[in-house]
């Protein structure tokens, strides 16, 4: 540290970004299990302070009241977390861009469990959906702070809009995702196929544009640059693979647009296999998000000019060229 | 009752599609005609009214009387053109520092502090008397509550406070509830029918969030007028822009759950994916400020805050009532 103070800024959004990494995927597995009415009661649960439930009884009880109540748990400690982060970085020589996405931070991880509550009280799909997009918004959010909080004296070079591109075609891709996720059964064919429509060509968007920023950031780019570049199309390759999958698993060899099976059996993980597959589709979507929002910062100018002081500079006007 | 949107969408105009301001040299009926414009912003009423009929809608769709919701526009558009009228009187030496509001009618003469204080007064009884005609005290009081916290608590703050802005948003959001009021929103709540009352409260927080990144961008473009008529926006006060930009991107970012939740009344799937487009849109033009803070990217902030707006509240109006 050598006369610096410790970073903890940087520290508690680190712990923020591993405990909304294992938090995303409880709640991707509650999905996938059908288990979110699992504890019919909110904030608590089956009358115990959320804290205070019995924890053999969690441990030791059945296998969907394990993820919901998990995935309070978790919520609760994200939420925790969060409140220290933004305290953190307010109270620290932090950069103001990182103060404000830290409130950002707790405005979203408010709303998030509020909409988590009112998912289960309400037992509405489409607040299902509202949560399943926040959730990964908050996690780029978290991993936006994690990265600019870093101390580094790097300046920002010239930045192609490629690798923001990515991030919002990641996003969407996640949204367009979370309506397939959480269908209504009485959804009509049509929608469907516009649904299954809307998210294949999100794939696409997402690979051609995590191509083309592999391709950017490798003729000018710095190392940790190329390498993040390479490893999101490492991971969109494998989110192909599993997207494939989660259809098979799901509704059966695609042989149209439209299965016959699924107006009779919804999304629905039926072993151990294809819930893993499921589920590593949703996690691997919002790696893919986490990985594109470090490779837009990392590649662009936002350290230089989160530390610049004067607007207007010309490396200022170069970021985002 | 006009939001801060007040400085906000007059500005846009003149920003996107040239100067609002006069030459001086008009024949007199066209003249007086540009002068009335200028003081009672219609473009601002206009956003007052779309978001009025917006909360209507989600709360009670068709109306049951036209002419009783056509007394109730009117009326809300009254009362929005005197809150312009007195803001307008309150800052007028203010504004004659800006040369984006230097020729003004009362700043430049053409029309007497008094006649305009007159006519305030006139829109503003007249206004809300027609909006307790058409659908009761309730609205007619959400309606007045709007033009008191415009006038009296946000016009002065901007010359005491960067915080006028989360005030003057206040101002801006509660439009909603003279919609939701109009529409019977509380006898529909209380009959256990929340979704009216969802929907208007999601649009009262998109609304309010949807203000700061556009607030900001203007309070960027015109910041140098905004120090030499010494009122205290962010951008004055921190001239790197960088709390400005923060302060954009952290209610753009907040504002894509906000705007999500509209969706959850009807169910809607287009209106979900509409919110969600447009949402992402915003937070990505308040990015591009974020990094670089110069008067192309806020100009392009604005313009997208208007897109935004606009596609939001059509599309809760097409796909968002709630069945």
């Amino acid at each position: 540290m050598t006369g610096r103070s410790f970073n903890w800024t940087h520290l508690v959004a680190c712990l923020l970004v591993g405990v909304t990494a294992v938090l995303l995927s409880f709640g991707a597995l509650v999905t996938t299990y059908e288990a979110a009415m699992a504890v019919p009661d909110w904030p608590g649960t089956y009358g115990h302070n959320l804290l205070l439930y019995p924890w053999a009884d969690w441990l030791q009880g059945p296998w969907d009241l394990f993820l919901e109540h998990g995935h309070r748990l978790l919520g609760a400690l994200a939420g925790m977390v969060t409140l220290v982060l933004a305290a953190v970085a307010w109270r620290s020589s932090a950069r103001p861009m990182v103060k404000w996405l830290a409130m950002a931070a707790v405005a979203l991880v408010v709303v998030q469990g509020a909409l988590g509550g009112a998912r289960v009280l309400l037992d509405d799909k489409t607040v299902a959906k509202v949560h399943a997009c926040t959730g990964p918004l908050f996690f780029a959010v978290a991993v936006a702070i994690a990265c600019l909080s870093r101390r580094s004296s790097e300046q920002g070079t010239r930045l192609s809009r490629l690798p923001v591109a990515l991030v919002v075609a990641s996003y969407l891709q996640l949204v367009a995702g979370a309506q397939l996720r959480h269908l209504d059964a009485a959804v009509s064919p049509s929608v469907f196929r516009g649904l299954v429509g809307l998210h294949i060509l999100g794939a696409f968007a997402v690979t051609v544009f995590a191509v083309a920023s592999a391709s950017s950031v490798g003729i000018d780019g710095s190392l940790s640059s190329r390498r993040w570049s390479r490893g999101i199309v490492a991971l969109v390759v494998l989110q192909l693979l599993l997207g494939l999958g989660a259809w098979v698993v799901s509704w059966g060899m695609p042989a149209g647009l439209v299965p016959e099976s699924w107006l009779s059996e919804p999304l629905r993980a039926r072993s151990v296999w294809s819930a893993m597959v499921v589920t590593g589709h949703v996690v691997l979507g919002m790696l893919i998000l986490a990985s594109s929002v470090v490779l837009a910062i990392d590649a662009g100018g936002w350290r230089a000019v989160t530390s610049a002081s004067a607007a207007g500079s010309s490396s200022q006007s170069r970021a985002f060229a | 009752m006009t939001p801060p949107m007040a400085g906000d969408v007059a500005a846009s105009a003149a920003i996107v599609g040239g100067s609002l301001e006069g030459d001086g040299a008009q024949p007199t009926a066209a003249a007086w005609a540009a002068d009335v414009s200028q003081l009672v912003r219609p473009r601002i009423a206009l956003m007052v009214l779309a978001t009025v009929v917006a909360a209507f809608w989600l709360t009670a769709g068709r109306p049951e009387s036209l002419l009783a919701f056509t007394g109730l526009l009117v009326g809300t558009g009254l009362v929005a053109a005197s809150s312009s009228i007195v803001n307008q009187i309150l800052e007028r030496d203010s504004d004659r520092l800006m040369p984006r509001t230097a020729r003004r009618p009362l700043v430049a003469g053409r029309l007497a502090t008094t006649d305009a204080w007159f006519v305030s007064a006139v829109t503003l009884i007249i206004g809300s008397i027609m909006i307790v005609a058409s659908f009761g005290w309730a609205a007619a009081a959400a309606a007045f509550a709007t033009w008191l916290l415009y006038v009296a608590l946000y016009t002065p703050l901007k010359r005491i406070t960067p915080l006028n802005t989360a005030v003057g948003a206040v101002a801006g959001a509660l439009p909603v509830a003279i919609g939701w009021l109009a529409g019977d929103g509380p006898a529909r709540l209380a009959s256990g029918d929340a979704r009216g009352a969802l929907a208007a409260a999601s649009l009262a927080t998109v609304l309010y969030l949807w203000q700061f990144p556009h607030f900001m961008a203007i309070a960027w473009l015109y910041r140098r007028q905004y120090e030499a008529a010494g009122l205290r926006m962010l951008t004055v006060v921190d001239p790197s822009g960088l709390r400005a930009a923060g302060q954009s991107l952290a209610a753009a970012l907040a504002m894509v759950p906000a705007s999500l939740v509209l969706a959850v009344p009807s169910g809607s799937i287009r209106l979900f994916l509409a919110a969600t487009v447009a949402s992402i849109a915003y937070v990505g033009a308040s990015v591009q400020f974020a990094i670089r803070r110069d008067d192309a990217s806020a100009r392009f902030l604005l313009f997208v805050s208007l897109g935004t707006l606009l596609g939001l509240l059509t599309a809760a109006v097409v796909f968002g009532r709630p069945v």
